[in-house]
Formats: C-alpha cells, structure tokens, sequence
C-alpha cells in the first residue's frame, strides 16, 4: 500500500502546466505529463507496495481509474499510464487468493486435471470483464475458454505475457483466481507439450556431474580486480 | 453446402471421436465446414430465469462471432454437433428475437461487441445430414449386412418442440438417415426418451437405470447397435452398458462413425466400435475379408 509522507502542495513547477487527480478520493495537484506513479510521488505519497520495476514488467503497480464524465472503469500500469486532469484512481497491488498445492508431476495437460484444481473455472459465463480488467491487453477470457475444452497450448499461447497482476481476478464475477491458474496452465504447457531443450537437459548433466566445479572454485579464489578484469575482457558472443 | 462449425467444449474434451468422424464424413459428401476462429461455452443448460441475462452471454458472444464471420465466409449457417450446445444456442437465439429488451440489455452490457442481428441458422449435424442422403447413398462402400440399428436421440435436440429437429415423441429424421445406408433400422419406443443427463455427477443409479432400460428396450427388439448423436447421452448410456450384469451383444457409437465406417473412413472410427462393426459383418459373410463389396 502507500504511506503518505508528505502533505503539503508542492505548488506549480515551472513551466509546466498543473493537473488535478483524485487518489483514493483526495485531490492531488501534479504537473501535467507525469506517470501516476511518478504524480503520487510528486504528491509526496512514499510507495512501499505497488511499486517495482517501473518498467511495466512486474505487475505490482496494477491501477483502477475512471475519467470525468465516464462511467468505463479503465485499467493501467501506474509506472506505465499518464496521469490526466480529473482522474479518479487507486492503485490495487494485490488479489487475495491462496495458491492451490499441487506436484505437477501427478498432472496432465488436460482440462480435468485443471478443473479439479480450480473449478470456479467452469463457472464462466464469457462476460469479458477479465479481458477489459487486462492491462497488458491480452483475450483473458479467450484463454479461460480454451481451458475449459482442454486446449492448453492456445491458453498458454494467449496468457503468455501475464504479469500477475491480479485485476482480472478481482473483476471477475466467476470468482476465477487468473494468477494462480495461468501460473498452472504456462507450466503445463512448458513440462508436458512443448518440445523439450536437449541443449538445456545437456548441460544440466554436465553441470551435475560436476563438470564445471573446478573452474568455478578457480574463480571463487581468484581477486576481485582481476574478476573485474577477466570480466571487461570476456569473449563476447558475435551477433 | 458451406457451414460454419460451433464444437463445443464437450466435443473437444470428451468426444473428439465424435468430432473426426463427422467432419470425415462431411467432407466425403461434399459438405464445406470451417471451424468458427472464436466461440465460447454455450452455457451448457438454458437457463430458465427470465432476468439471469449473464448466462446467456457465452451463447450470444458465439452468435456474434459467427455474425461477424459469415460475412467474410460467405455463410451464415452454423453446424452444431452437441445436441446441449445446439439446444442453448437456437434457444437463446429465439429469446432475442422474441424480447428486444433483453437483446437490448445484454448488447449494451457487451458494448466491445457489435450488436446481434438475427442473422444467424443454427443448424444440427442430423438436419444437414438429412439433405444429403443421395449423397450418403453414393458414399457407402461397405454394406451393412448384421447391422440391425436402434436411432437414439436424446432430449435436447428434439425439445423443446419449437427448437426441436423432429417429432419429439415420434422422431425419423436420424432412421432416415441410417435407412439409406441399407442397414436395418430397429424401431423401438425409447427413442426420445431421458438418458439420465446430468445426473451422472449426482445419481449414477438413476443414469444406469434410466440408460439401462433404453438399451435393453432396443436390444430386446433385435438391435446390435445403438446410435447416438450426444456425447452426454453416449457417456450414459456406455456407463449403463459396463454396469449391467448380463449385457446384450450391443454397441454405442455416434451416427457419425457409423456414417464414417461404411463409408469405408476406418481412421476415425473408434477401435471398439471399428472391431465390433467388423465381427457382425464377417459373420454375416465369412468368406469375403473386409467385407468390402462392389
């Protein structure tokens, strides 16, 4: 959540051009242009939840927010959307729902094995509220709907770039812990239906075999500075 | 004959024996399917109450989407396998035609949609079938000598009457079809009647009673094999069948494999179904292996 640190205005920075915005129902004057991460700073609010990489990557900065004259809740990233005069908004950093425990050895790629976990899913109705809830755009309920007839790589494929943020989880009237689920759904997809990296399972030998324990503890004893230069002077690999 | 095509999720999950043999044999009569690029859940049951509009939203989104597809496709006609989806979809179809207020309440609820015109013919598998039996006649490959047929049909896809393909109480539509492949069409009273439905999650006493006494009506009138157009009706009825102590010589398989194996489209057959087709057949004409004539 936010902790406020600061109350008083910090009056108009010049040059530029001051807006209002409501947080959580008080006005807050900010200069125009800013992110609503960065106004609620400019504000003097300190963020210790709902802030991380600021980078629109991480998820923990999911926002609620509604323009004047509009009745449309709208969705954003805060490190992300720009904050607008008249906008009404909170930041919501977290959906409260328990992970289901699950050894995903003893699963199947399959709706029945997902269901069984989360079986709000057959709950729902195609309302779209999850696909309007999503800041990162992506069909939501596309991909509830291809779990429930058991295409778990066209579900994978869609929610790929979900940051887990959560909203569409408190938006959906089927009560659907998204989150978790599509956390279930991707690792399914990567154990069990897509091709497996022989590379990857390669080096994973070599390193349990220990092939690769001598050089390390070579460099466990070897001088920071000249770490810094073996560093500097690595091969890089040509593009 | 161009249609596009609503699976639905049962067929997919549960029945997709269901889903390759029609197609195959689609194809072979010259029928022209395209699965819809979106559909969702039908909502599985009607639902009955007049102001719980939220449960119609999956069958309506899925006519939207088949609004919007036809266009391009250049047909408005949606094939339906699952006689439950088929009963939601033409239902809900009829109620926005019948109430323009709840058309308007739920198309301004979907506003990231364009709004349903009506457009759309939600089609079952037997109604397109029908059309085609000069077709099917032609297609057959296989005679099926032994083959003594009971057409089962469910409720959904009969009731209610104003939705429904046939005669509720004295349904042809699925005989006819089976008639002009020359298999010996069994008619028994239980054709339209409860398989017990959803009571398989809840009451699987009352599913194998209910299943049971269908396939002991229809094998007690000479039938070794009981079609089936329903994946629910089909998973009942296979239930009641390993239930029973003393079961008949009968099998249970969607009209489309049937359809599919005289055709000679033995790859989408079920193994079961394929074996069992083949030892009445081989019985009937020992001498000829395969039974393929012509």
């Amino acid at each position: 959540m936010v902790e406020k640190t600061l109350t008083q205005s910090r009056g108009s920075v010049v040059g530029k051009k001051m807006i209002r915005i409501y947080f959580m129902g008080r006005a807050y004057e900010v200069p125009e242009g800013l992110t609503i991460m960065k106004a609620l700073e400019y504000a003097g609010f300190r963020l210790v939840r709902g802030v991380g990489c600021r980078g629109g990557f991480c998820g923990a900065c999911p926002t609620a927010y509604r323009l004047p004259g509009e009745y449309k809740l709208r969705i954003g990233l805060a490190c992300q959307t720009i904050a607008e005069d008249g906008m009404h908004l909170v930041i919501l950093p977290y959906s409260p729902m328990e992970k289901p425990r699950y050894n995903i050895e003893e699963l199947k790629p399959d709706a029945g094995s997902i269901i069984a976990l989360f079986p709000e899913v057959t709950r729902c109705v195609a309302c779209n509220t999850c696909t309007k809830a999503c800041p990162q755009g992506l069909d939501v309920m596309d991909a509830v709907q291809a779990i429930i007839r058991g295409d778990i790589a066209k579900a994978a494929n869609t929610i790929f770039d979900c940051i887990s943020c959560g909203l569409c989880s408190l938006r959906c009237p089927a009560e659907i812990r998204h989150v978790h689920l599509f956390q279930l759904v991707r690792r399914l997809y990567g154990k069990y239906i897509l091709p497996k990296a022989k590379h990857l399972e390669i080096r994973v030998k070599e390193i349990e075999e220990g092939k690769y324990e001598e050089e390390l503890e070579k460099l466990m004893k070897t001088p920071i500075e000249e770490l810094k230069r073996l560093y500097s002077e690595r091969e890089i690999e040509k593009a | 004959m161009k249609l596009l095509y609503y699976p639905g999720c049962s067929v997919k999950r549960n029945a997709i024996e269901y889903e390759e043999s029609t197609l195959a044999v689609l194809e072979k009569i010259g029928v022209e399917v395209k699965e819809l690029d979106k559909w969702y859940c039908c909502g599985v049951m009607y639902s009955l109450s007049s102001d719980d509009l939220i449960r119609h939203l999956g069958a309506v989104r899925t006519l939207v989407k088949t609004q919007v597809e036809s266009r391009s496709y250049g047909s408005s006609n949606l094939l339906v396998l699952c006689p439950m989806c088929f009963n939601v979809l033409k239902r809900v179809d009829k109620l926005l035609k019948s109430d323009p207020d709840k058309l308007e309440t739920i198309s301004k609820f979907m506003d990231e949609e364009e709004r349903y015109q009506f457009g759309v013919n939600v089609l079952h598998l037997l109604e397109i079938l029908v059309l085609y039996r000069d077709r099917i006649r032609e297609s057959v490959l296989r005679k099926p000598d032994g083959l003594k047929i009971a057409c089962y049909y469910g409720c959904t896809v009969l009731r209610p009457k104003d939705i429904g393909v046939d005669n509720p109480e004295d349904p042809r539509i699925m005989d006819e079809i089976v008639a002009t492949t020359g298999a010996e069409v069994i008619h028994y009273p239980f054709k339209s009647e409860c398989c017990g439905a959803y009571q398989s999650l809840l009451n699987r006493e009352a599913v194998v009673d209910k299943s049971s006494s269908i396939i002991r009506e229809a094998a007690v009138r000479g039938a070794n094999v009981l079609l089936t157009i329903c994946p629910l009706c089909h998973y009942n009825l296979r239930l009641a069948l390993e239930s029973m102590k003393r079961p008949p010589e009968i099998t249970i398989a969607y009209l489309s494999e049937y359809l599919a194996y005289v055709m000679g489209l033995d790859n989408v057959v079920s193994k079961d179904v394929k074996e069992f087709f083949d030892r009445v057949l081989s019985k009937e004409k020992p001498l000829e292996g395969g039974g393929f004539f012509g």
